[in-house]
């Protein structure tokens, strides 16, 4: 997938390329290696290069065109932990039509960074029960257009350029996200839900006494409202993770919430423990 | 003036106190010692100013501040500088960028310095605040950072809807901001000092999901202010380089924890954001604009003043019910990003709080007004009332 730069006089910065790159013609983003010749940056993607979503999105005199791969199907990670295994990545090119210096493109980076991580918890990414920030391989191009007659020095939230770079970050992730197989959908399944947390349809079963799969199986574990009160309780454990609410109140509201949703009387000290002993009641009882 | 920037609370004056009458009689002969930052760069205190003076060539800046941002060789420090304040402040935002720029140009040069050599980032935050944090990756590269931060007022995830539009000069910056200032004990490549300022935003972004910190714009979760800044420092004098920084990396690792241990305590002491306060369930409410004068307005309550008072006031040390409310408006927030169809999650929002937050007792009126919520926030607001209401009544010992 190419973003033609022909148009102006363009320069950019990227994780993938030393330095200030000028005179950029052109930006790739394939399966050949990362590099640039006669003015066009390749950018290495691990998937099909159809995946690749454009998005252009303008106010006024501010104009931005976004292009981005994400395959979040794997390879997730929350900075500073252990990541996700398998193939999987992000990468996003900002193309600010605008003349700005460098430490402008320097900002645009922090805020595609914060769109990329806005996308995923939009889209509710977690692995091995923690949610993601990001991906395990994430590469980032900023470009300006050096001979612009819109000159502006900010490139964050606070403004309208800003804006429109988050909002093209998360919608051209998103949209990647989509052709890859990954879309808010994706979680609409207890059984997806609590396999982020390790937990697969075979540990429930003996719960419960079941043998194999209900009549009803597909139906209940598509179940909003079940879905929804899950959901709630695995935010109440994330937050006793953080340190945000006190273990003690924390799992006393989340196991309120499972006997009020699941119909049990009793759930034990555990968050986890309560939901697999309610849902493999619910699926499999 | 640029007539198109504007604040009520200051009305444009000719005579107005301008930032350069305050650098007139401002003192910055207090220069002491703040702390030391990797590979021996220290660290002072001086006037407005934390300034890191950097110890020789053998170092590269990449930054994201509007003075001497970018990449940069050799600098002689980096920066961080409270704003003035007030009137004086404001008068920099009068004559634009280039003004603000003269106004920083004028106090680094009092402040000892030469303005061309120096990497500089402005805030709203006291400089006595800021939290230095050092920690050693597995591998032994030290990374150090320096941060200030308050996003208590200027909260904001990617994308949030703005009215400041530079190119057309209209509208104003609203003050908070998260400044990192890092340094890391090893020679990296431009690409990887990038990639090492992504990776200090993403833990930024963490740390401020995991304080649940609103956005000021939308119901959402914050990524951090729209204002915030990064600067890193990369030593070329060390023998260790470092060509690709790898995300899960021990040196991406020990980026992301310094970033996380420093900006945690960092806005707990610039503005009081800690887990006490994150945990208040008024601001857990707050991120779906349930204030208290607007859930007081629910009903006319049989109450005094200061009974309401006495029971919000234990309302809001429940960490039972912080934990309720976050865990149900965690359903408005997958409703909002499509996981979940708003009536199924209105449902389960009913039943939780009819079952485990207000017990199942519920009076005919009540259970009217309870089942005609038409959405979770409506819901949510009207159960705060009768807890509130409820309270008072077991305070009165009913």
């Amino acid at each position: 997938m190419f973003m033609d730069l022909s148009n102006g006089i363009y320069d950019l910065i990227s994780t993938t390329y030393d330095g200030v790159l000028e005179g950029v013609r052109g930006i790739r983003l394939s399966n050949d290696v990362n590099g640039c010749s006669e003015g066009v940056l390749n950018v290495h993607i691990d998937g099909d290069p159809g995946n690749v979503s454009k998005i252009e999105m303008e106010f006024g005199r501010n104009r931005v065109r976004a292009m981005a791969f994400a395959n979040l199907g794997h390879a997730l990670m929350r900075a500073g932990y252990k990541s996700q295994e398998g193939s999987g990545e992000v990468v996003v090119v900002m193309v600010l039509e605008a003349s700005v210096p460098v430490s402008t493109m320097a900002r645009a980076a922090i805020t595609v960074t914060e769109g990329i991580t806005s996308a995923i918890q939009d889209l509710g990414l977690r692995y091995d029960s923690i949610s993601a920030s990001g991906s395990l391989r994430q590469n980032l191009v900023i470009v300006r257009r050096r001979d612009s007659d819109v000159k502006v020095r900010g490139a964050g939230n606070h403004c309208k350029l800003g804006e429109l770079i988050g909002a093209s970050t998360i919608d051209s992730v998103k949209a990647s996200a989509v052709k890859n197989g990954v879309d808010s959908g994706f979680r609409r399944s207890l059984m997806l839900l609590l396999s982020e947390y390790g937990i697969t349809a075979e540990d429930l079963k003996p719960i419960s006494g079941a043998d194999g799969h209900p009549t009803d199986f597909d139906k209940k574990n598509s179940d909003g409202m079940h879905i929804a009160s899950v959901s709630a309780v695995l935010h109440i454990e994330d937050c006793i993770r953080w340190g945000l609410v006190p273990k003690e109140q924390g799992t006393a509201a989340g196991n309120a919430i499972i006997c009020s949703c699941f119909g049990i009387s009793d759930a034990g000290d555990d968050l986890l423990d309560s939901l697999k002993l309610a849902v493999s009641d619910y699926l499999f009882g | 003036m640029n007539p198109l920037i504007s604040d009520s609370r200051f009305p444009y004056d000719s005579t107005m106190l301008t930032w350069k009458d305050v650098l007139e009689v401002e003192e910055t002969q207090d220069r002491r010692k703040f702390g030391i930052m990797c590979p021996d760069i220290a660290i002072y205190r001086q006037g407005r100013a934390l300034i890191l003076d950097i110890p020789g060539e053998e170092f590269r800046v990449l930054s994201s501040g509007f003075t001497n941002g970018g990449y940069m060789e050799s600098p002689q420090a980096v920066m961080n500088i409270s704003g003035i304040g007030g009137k004086a402040e404001y008068s920099c935002m009068l004559g634009g960028l280039e003004e603000f720029d003269r106004s920083v140009e004028a106090y680094v040069k009092k402040l000892g310095y030469e303005p061309d050599r120096c990497v500089c980032m402005t805030t709203a935050a006291n400089m006595d605040n800021a939290i230095l944090t050092e920690v050693v990756s597995s591998d032994g590269i030290r990374v150090s950072t320096v941060i200030t931060g308050g996003i208590r007022h200027n909260g904001g995830r990617a994308g949030d809807p703005t009215t400041y539009d530079e190119a057309a000069h209209v509208g104003n910056e609203k003050s908070g901001t998260i400044i990192i200032l890092m340094s890391i004990d090893a020679d990296l490549s431009e690409s990887s000092m990038l990639a090492s300022l992504t990776m200090a935003t993403e833990a930024k972004s963490c740390v401020v999901q995991e304080l649940q910190a609103r956005s000021l714009y939308t119901p959402d979760i914050a990524t951090g202010s729209g204002t915030d800044q990064v600067a890193v420092i990369s030593h070329k004098g060390s023998d260790v380089m470092v060509e690709t920084l790898l995300r899960d990396s021990p040196l991406a690792v020990a980026i992301s924890e310094c970033v996380s241990k420093g900006l945690r305590l960092a806005l707990a002491k610039q503005s009081g954001m800690d887990v006490e306060l994150q945990s208040d369930v008024m601001t857990v409410l707050s991120r779906y604009n349930l204030v208290q004068d607007s859930i007081r307005e629910e009903m006319r309550f049989s109450a005094s003043m200061d009974e309401l008072m006495a029971a919000l006031e234990d309302v809001r040390r429940d960490k039972y019910l912080a934990s309720m409310a976050m865990g149900v408006l965690h359903i408005q927030d997958d409703i909002r990003n499509g996981r979940v169809s708003e009536d199924e999650g209105l449902c389960a929002a009913k039943t939780i709080c009819r079952s485990a937050v207000l017990d199942g007792s519920l009076s005919p009126l009540e259970d009217l007004r309870f089942e005609s919520s038409e959405d979770i926030v409506e819901l949510v607001s009207y159960v705060s009332a009768l807890k509130l209401i409820r309270r008072v009544e077991e305070r009165r010992g009913h």
